[in-house]
């Protein structure tokens, strides 16, 4: 039967009354482009992140009172440098400072004197004075700081209100990339100094202390000797870290999905009940194909053929929609779902990344769902007698 | 096939090709740059506009503190509420 003929007339079916599937087709071009644009921003978000886990040190120490993490004394850097196995361990001294009410900013401050920070720093902003930064109190600020600062009219400098009640003014030296506005939208990098006055720390305190353990086996074992330092700490390792990112946006993904879900059943519904109350024109057109000879085969081919033409329209023009929209566009108001709004306006942009296990996933359940709501009710009229259909 | 079926075929094909060709071509460096600031900074923390990720601050529980009565209770404290 699949001949030029059949594909004649199946195209010509399908264009004849265009009317009767273009509601289909935009209500499945619409599903399509929602969950795919979610799961492209989610991917994407994933896949960043994922990235830039590789940076985090293997572990974490914190001191803990009162279960929250309070400062912790400079000295213990000390005591983990001379635990055997560990290397890289870097004082970290970052809280949250509040414009107002609602809107905060990251201060993250780094030891410059440090040779491997200041390369890193040079590598970060192309063509840094590094003197000329360390030489007055200067700062380096994310795309949404620097926003927020401008809008208040603090364009070369900004007073901070330390919790002893001074004011610290310290200047904007340069905006960091807009392109790593993911993790550096809400940050600002100072000097380790300058940031333990304006967050209020003594000079022997820190946040907390990073370090790097590079003989995967002994991790256990090293974790086990920083949580015997001391009773008040904690030890957080990159592992938990993962899990607990892999965790946030699956539970986002996963909601999409779950709502997509019933979205598609209720769709499916729909379209059994349009097929099933067919109207007579339609049980007109399978009983004179009937009546002329098409077996029951030929007639759900065709039906088949039809409706899987309309998914693959959908499916493509979906999914395409959906990647100009997030990695072209940007993902205006769905962006905000994922990043939140609450903050500092946003200013991340999302890597190209398309998971084809998932897009596949999509097609298979759409495809399924759809023809199967379909073919059911076709086959049913297809069974009947021709005389009896018309 | 007719005419016209063949043109939004073309059209699907197009857009497919036009969409895989940003996907292959558009390198971005998005990745790396975060990567940069990660390995210096050695926070990974994603810069959410959520409030989730963040420590409570008493400081910013107004029901705590009146600038113009400190004494004063708000009329949604629980002790208030309970008071005889």
């Amino acid at each position: 039967m699949r001949n030029n003929s059949f594909f004649y007339f199946l195209t010509l079916n399908l264009l004849k009354e265009k009317r009767r599937f273009v509601g289909i087709v935009l209500i499945s071009t619409l599903l399509i482009f929602l969950l795919s644009s979610v799961l492209f921003i989610s991917s994407s978000i994933k896949t960043t992140l994922n990235s830039s886990l590789k940076a985090q040190p293997d572990f974490i120490v914190q001191n803990i009172k009162a279960g929250k993490v309070a400062p912790i004394k400079a000295e213990q850097v000390d005591k983990i440098v001379n635990i055997y196995g560990v290397n890289k361990v870097t004082k970290r001294v970052y809280g949250r400072y509040f414009f107002d009410d609602k809107y905060s900013a990251l201060i993250v401050g780094v030891d410059f004197l440090d040779e491997q920070s200041s390369k890193k720093l040079v590598k970060i902003m192309n063509s840094v004075d590094l003197k000329s930064f360390l030489s007055k109190d200067n700062m380096l600020v994310g795309q949404g700081v620097l926003s927020y600062l401008k809008s208040h009219y603090y364009a070369t400098n900004y007073n901070f209100l330390t919790p002893s009640g001074q004011m610290q003014k310290v200047n904007i030296f340069k905006a960091l990339n807009a392109k790593s506005s993911l993790i550096s939208n809400d940050m600002i990098i100072m000097p380790l100094e300058l940031a333990q006055k304006v967050l209020g720390l003594k000079e022997s305190e820190l946040t907390d202390i990073a370090l790097n353990v590079p003989n995967d086996s002994e991790w256990s074992n090293i974790k086990a000797k920083l949580e015997s330092l001391n009773f008040s700490t904690r030890v957080v390792s990159k592992k938990d870290m993962k899990k607990a990112y892999e965790n946030l946006f699956n539970y986002k993904g996963g909601l999409f999905l779950v709502l997509y879900l019933i979205v598609i059943a209720t769709f499916s519904l729909l379209l059994y009940l349009r097929y099933s109350l067919a109207s007579s024109l339609e049980r007109k057109e399978i009983a004179i194909l009937r009546a002329v000879g098409w077996s029951i085969k030929d007639v759900l081919e065709l039906k088949f053929l039809e409706n899987i033409f309309l998914v693959i329209f959908a499916f493509v023009l979906g999914s395409s929609l959906a990647y100009i929209y997030v990695f072209i566009l940007g993902a205006p108001i769905l962006k905000d779902i994922f990043l939140g709004g609450a903050n500092l306006k946003q200013f991340a942009t999302f890597t190209p990344v398309v998971d084809y296990s998932v897009l596949s996933t999509i097609f298979i359940v759409f495809a399924v769902a759809f023809l199967g709501s379909v073919l059911i009710p076709v086959w049913k009229i297809a069974v009947t007698e021709p005389k009896e259909a018309l | 096939m007719i005419k016209e079926f063949l043109t939004y075929t073309i059209f699907l094909t197009v857009l497919l090709l036009a969409v895989s060709g940003h996907y292959m071509l558009n390198k971005s460096d998005i990745n790396a740059q975060t990567k940069k600031i990660a390995q210096l900074t050695k926070i990974v923390e994603p810069a959410f506009g959520v409030s989730t990720l963040e420590n409570r601050l008493p400081h910013l529980d107004k029901s705590l503190d009146n600038s113009v009565y400190p004494d004063m209770i708000t009329i949604d404290r629980v002790g208030f509420v309970y008071a005889k």
